[in-house]
């Protein structure tokens, strides 16, 4: 008897220094924003620093994959700090919208296309990312690939490579494919496509461009700025593989290019609402625009922000944006079909 | 206890479309996978670290000493860091195999899993008498029949042991198999829960791996406890180190920096080359800021899990038949479990409880706490504590053994009252053990990935999500400088572990 | 007389015996002022228990135990065993590793000037030829040594009462002689009064004024040497004390007592045991004597070498083993028969 009561002050003790130091304020406060990001910090915190310089709101911030994030705010409830979350990509804005994660955003003063602004207005677009194809230069014709479905064609048997279906980019391009011609063509195109595959998926897009580079493959499916963050690598070897490749936007006969979105929305139990409206409305601004796009070398939404040269010098390229807003609806789908023609 | 019931409970609710998805068509994969992950694993760190334990025991060679030691060092290298770095090289490289699959991923957790069988054998041999060798000599054994038939056999608990552990820490890696692209059931539970958003299912693939994983506990508790009976036999004298030939013992050296060098020293060299001339990542005050937060949480955690296992061990020593000890033993399964399936269990619970409360703050006070308790720190050490409380309280349990009960009642017959018993008596006796129990959970934090990375409050990062992130985003080289960080806040409480555990048996 | 130490109808259970038996009955024993006392019984009889009790470690469930008079256990309290002024020797020794010899012997030391407490285990350290020892640790020393440290340890805050539980079981044969010796004649020049739990009757008899043997948790006989082995209240006691055979009794036709080796004498029977049908008698090894020119004969089967003399095992009759000592200049050989006689003082004899 003596033994536990000794424990019992000493527990007292301990738990009370528990206390102290673990629990860092997690109270909201009204001149702050806490911003959940899918999108990594250095592609956002220095735009958050401007708005903190402009409007004097402290902009915090939490990176994760965007799956994780959605799931820690779901647990979070009613109690959950978050103001703002940012996607990169338009499955995931739309899945924090079905499962009520998200309010309203007052659209009125936003400038954007309909395609990027969510029909029930829960989320707006705020760049544009391209999922095209990249090729060996050596052994692939300029334009000897035209459409995406032309990748099942038995000609490209094991020269194909892309990352793994885990990845949301791929869910979303398959998402796309449903959407476009029915979930059973969708199937037989990408069982062929997968049948082509020239090795098992691994690594990320950068890696199937040195797979290719390194003759692995001849083909890949990778996001468009990849591709030019290679061609620009301070690391001299990147820009050797980069260049022996080229890009191609496909389907530009038809519906148009895949695009996907990073999207930004306002948390449902955000106390900040009117701070959360002040930062979307900054990060659409023209300015914003522009920097936001360029440091990753992607598309911005705004109709007038200019981009970079490289872009500029591919000019105006068709894209298949009005499925944006569906894409979520298909997540699941895509992710079943892939395992069942075993795209790992 | 409460995610314990929370996973269990899991079973009892209808299986759904998304789990006959699943059963359907990757979950043979996934079994599949990860059990040859954990088999592969044991088995290779069988062959490692029996041989170099063997040779090390007992060969004399020149610098014998030293790589007895840094035989050790892999251990403050993740496996996934050593994933990252080798692909890395060969990346760089055209004629060497792609190391992106499953066996790729066996011999990269091996190379760094290796060292828990290495000092688990070794101290068997040299528990293993001098005459006992030399009878086998006379009846016409060869040095390798020895070591077939008479040595392993007699230290099969202790090497039972070390390779259970590696491979139940194969099972629980996330990491390295979700950079190398390994489809396993803790990547699948990530995909699951995360990906298709379905906790359901996610939590009953998390029972079911957990259901095999247990299996594993089992036989490594059983040979648990036939290690501390043979560790009995001192009536022998102890091995003694004998030399061979000049030509044999180049070869052995050889032999033994292999492991040394493929564990850590190519990955290390080549981390630090990278940091210095290709790395975009600088040494900046955000980056210092970094490494000063995962110090930090390590710190904490590490004294806290201590005490906490302090507290465990004796209660299991004055009162072992009490209900806090039957809970304390549960607890201590958390280990083997993987960290994504200890984040889950651990948050859903607590943001209810935090919910729940500020729903009663609110409704009578007007105002809200926000997240107590799964949205700082708390939630993470807590998780932690789950993860990382069994290997604390076993090293703290262990030298709290070596006081025998009699001491204790010793001393009370001498006068003395419990308070001079611990002070006087179990504290410098406990000093090395507590010691070493700090060290060990400092570095598992250090190390650890997708808990840290799922758990963690705002505006904190640690170096293992860094260096996981900008390595998953293909930026390898710039994940160098988070990735040295880790290694050495690593080196330092592995050299200390090593001087204890390898002065103990060094006796000879 | 002043009783030292009184045990009145102890009764001990640790809960849940595997046949609900108690591991201590209605123990009845006491101790005077400076003597030593023993309790000697085979593995799991109790004694240790016995001796945890009277330590303060276990709580008993009835009867009392009374030191000076004064109760220091009953069913319903206990003294701490802080407070019980008895000093314990260990098993195994029990030597705090952490600390030198010294600070080991210093340890229950209280209320003492450092001077008077470094005199006070120089002293002890003196007793038993130690003191070059004084500042080694316990690891240094070997097995005999670290058992004098745990005996002066234990001597050291003059306790009234010293407990020793198998003090000599982990000493090597060749000195465990001589350390028996030395430690009883310690204990007397100390005038304190001792209780030594062991299972080695060897040990028992040559270091205590009174021995209690134990068997399954009751007390079987208690007294000196000389009784329990020549007087065995019972056939346990007759058996786990010193050598020795059972040959039945039988009443011949005019009516007397005869063993297979001749008859008896029945003044020397007790009164009760001539009612009984069934009896037989105890004979040690030395009850028989080798005598060449007997006409009684055995034949030897086995043989052991005993330094002065043999023991030798015999077969008389075809039918009843016997056990003999004879002086060792007489060596005869394995299946030899050799002539025996019956000598015995005092009978014992048991129902069967």
């Amino acid at each position: 008897m003596q033994n536990t009561c000794f424990f019992c002050n000493y527990k007292a003790l301990q738990v009370i220094l528990v206390l102290i130091f673990t629990f860092s304020p997690a109270i909201s406060n009204a001149s702050e924003l806490n911003v959940y990001s899918g999108r990594k910090a250095k592609l956002i915190k220095p735009l958050f620093d401007r708005f903190h310089a402009e409007t004097g709101i402290k902009v915090n911030i939490v990176t994760a994959k965007s799956d994780a994030l959605i799931k820690r705010i779901e647990a979070e409830g009613e109690s959950s700090p978050a103001d703002i979350f940012i996607t990169v990509d338009a499955g995931r804005i739309d899945r924090a919208k079905k499962m009520g994660l998200l309010q309203n955003i007052d659209t009125t003063y936003m400038n954007i296309s309909k395609n990027y602004i969510d029909k029930d207005k829960k989320w707006v677009g705020l760049s544009k990312r391209i999922r095209t194809i990249i090729y060996s230069k050596k052994n692939v014709s300029n334009n000897e690939i035209t459409k995406f479905e032309d990748l099942g064609k038995n000609n490209w048997k094991g020269r194909i490579c892309v990352r793994s279906s885990n990845n949301i980019y791929n869910q979303s391009l398959v998402a796309s494919l449903i959407i476009n011609h029915g979930e059973k063509k969708a199937e037989k195109i990408i069982k062929n496509i997968v049948e082509n595959f020239a090795k098992k998926p691994s690594g990320n897009d950068r890696a199937q461009i040195t797979a290719v580079a390194k003759n692995e493959c001849d083909v890949a499916i990778v996001n468009h700025y990849y591709y030019i963050m290679m061609l620009n690598s301070k690391d001299e070897e990147k820009r050797k593989i980069a260049k022996q490749v080229d890009i191609n936007f496909l389907n530009q006969n038809d519906r148009g290019a895949h695009v996907n979105i990073s999207a930004i929305g306002i948390a449902k139990y955000s106390k900040n609402v009117a701070n959360a409206h002040k930062l979307i409305i900054f990060l659409l601004s023209k300015e914003s625009q522009e920097w936001y796009a360029k440091v990753n070398n992607e598309y911005p939404v705004h109709e007038n922000a200019s981009t970079t040269d490289l872009l500029d010098s591919w000019g105006k390229i068709k894209l298949d944006d009005s499925v944006i807003n569906k894409l979520g609806d298909l997540n699941t789908n895509a992710v079943k079909l892939m395992d069942r023609v075993g795209w790992q | 206890m409460v995610p314990f019931i929370f996973l269990a409970s899991s079973i009892f609710i209808p299986f759904n479309d998304n789990w006959h998805h699943i059963v359907e068509n990757v979950l043979l994969d996934y079994f599949v996978n990860s059990l040859s992950l954990a088999i592969g694993v044991g088995f290779c760190t069988f062959i490692i670290g029996t041989t170099t334990a063997w040779l090390t025991s007992v060969y004399d060679f020149p610098f014998r000493k030293i790589i007895s030691w840094l035989l050790l060092m892999p251990l403050a290298m993740p496996a996934y860091i050593i994933a990252i770095t080798y692909v890395g090289i060969i990346d760089s490289t055209s004629f060497l195999p792609d190391i992106r699959n499953l066996f790729g991923a066996i011999i990269m957790i091996s190379l760094v899993l290796y060292p828990y069988v290495y000092i688990l054998a070794r101290g068997a041999f040299l528990e293993q008498s001098k005459e006992l060798h030399e009878n086998s000599q006379i009846l016409g054994a060869s040095q390798f029949q020895i070591f077939l038939k008479v040595s392993i056999p007699m230290a099969r608990p202790a090497i039972i042991l070390g390779v259970t552990l590696a491979a139940m820490e194969a099972l629980a890696d996330f990491g390295t198999v979700e950079f190398l692209g390994v489809p396993t059931f803790t990547t699948g539970i990530f995909r699951t829960w995360f990906g298709m958003n379905d906790t359901v299912t996610a939590t009953q693939m998390a029972t079911l791996l957990l259901s095999i994983v247990f299996i594993f506990v089992f036989i490594e508790q059983q040979s648990r406890k036939k290690v501390r009976y043979s560790e009995n036999i001192k009536t022998q004298s102890k091995l003694n180190y004998r030399i061979t030939s000049k030509k044999n013992n180049f070869f052995i050296a050889v032999i033994c920096i292999f492991p040394i060098a493929f564990g850590f020293i190519i990955p290390f060299l080549q981390l630090i080359y990278w940091s210095i001339f290709i790395s975009n990542e600088s040494w900046d005050s955000d980056f210092f800021s970094i490494v000063n937060d995962t110090l930090l949480l390590a710190f904490l955690a590490s004294i806290i899990i201590t005490i906490i296992s302090l507290l465990i061990t004796y209660i299991k020593r004055f009162s072992p038949k009490s209900i806090t000890n039957k809970f304390m033993q549960i607890i201590t399964l958390g280990y083997a479990i993987p960290g994504p399936v200890v984040a889950i269990a651990v948050l859903i619970p607590f943001a209810a409880l935090d919910n729940y409360i500020n729903q009663i703050l609110v409704v009578k006070f007007n105002f809200s706490l926000g997240l107590i308790f799964s949205g700082t720190f708390f939630i993470l050490i807590f998780a932690y504590c789950i993860r990382f409380l069994t290997v604390s309280s076993r090293t703290i349990s262990s030298g709290l053994e070596s006081i025998s009960l009699a001491t204790d009642d010793a001393a009370k017959s001498l006068g003395a009252s419990t308070k001079n018993i611990l002070i006087k008596i179990h504290f410098p006796m406990l000093k090395t053990s507590l010691l070493t129990s700090f060290l060990i959970v400092f570095i598992d934090v250090m190390k650890e990935l997708p808990l840290t990375s799922i758990l963690r409050p705002f505006n904190f990062n640690t170096l293992s999500v860094k260096a996981f992130e900008l390595a998953s985003d293909e930026k390898i080289a710039d994940a160098s400088n988070a990735a040295i960080m880790i290694v050495l806040a690593g080196i330092i409480p592995v050299i200390l572990i090593t001087k204890n555990i390898l002065g103990k048996r060094n006796k000879v | 007389m002043n009783k030292k130490l009184i045990i009145s109808d102890l009764s001990l259970d640790f809960g849940k015996d595997k046949n609900n038996r108690k591991i201590l009955s209605n123990i009845n024993f006491d101790l005077e002022e400076s003597e030593i006392g023993c309790i000697l019984g085979p593995s799991g009889c109790g004694k240790t228990s016995l001796l945890r009790a009277i330590a303060g470690f276990e709580n008993i469930i009835s009867g009392t135990i009374l030191k000076d008079g004064v109760c220091i256990s009953n069913s319903l309290e206990n003294i701490s065993v802080q407070n019980r002024k008895m000093g314990m020797v260990f098993q195994d020794y029990a030597l705090f590793p952490n600390m030198d010899i010294k600070s080991n012997i210093a340890f229950g030391l209280k209320g003492m000037t450092k001077a008077d407490k470094e005199a006070r285990v120089n002293y002890l350290l003196k007793l038993v030829n130690l003191d070059k020892h004084k500042d080694k640790y316990p690891h240094e020393l070997s097995g005999g040594e670290q058992q004098r440290v745990a005996l002066i340890r234990a001597l050291a805050p003059s306790p009234e009462i010293i407990l020793l539980d198998e003090p000599f079981s982990n000493i090597d044969a060749d000195i465990k002689e001589d350390l028996v010796t030395d430690v009883r004649v310690l204990l007397k020049e100390l005038s304190i009064t001792s209780i030594i739990v062991t299972h080695d009757q060897y040990e028992a008899f040559n270091i205590a004024d009174k021995v209690a043997i134990m068997n399954n948790g009751k007390i079987e006989q208690i007294g000196n040497a000389y009784d329990i082995y020549h007087k065995p209240v019972n056939k346990f006691v007759a058996d786990f004390i010193g050598l020795g055979v059972f040959v039945p009794i039988v009443k011949n036709e005019n009516g007397i007592f005869e063993t297979p080796l001749g008859l008896l004498d029945k003044n020397k029977f007790h009164k009760d045991e001539m009612k009984y049908k069934n009896l037989e008698m105890l004979l040690r090894p030395d009850d028989i004597i080798h005598n060449d020119e007997s006409s009684t004969k055995a034949i030897v089967i086995e043989k052991q070498f005993r330094g002065a003399e043999f023991l030798y095992k015999l077969l008389y009759n075809d039918k009843y083993p016997l056990l003999c000592y004879a002086p060792s200049h007489h060596d005869h050989r394995i299946g030899e028969s050799i002539g025996i006689e019956l000598e015995i003082e005092h009978y014992v004899i048991f129902e069967k």
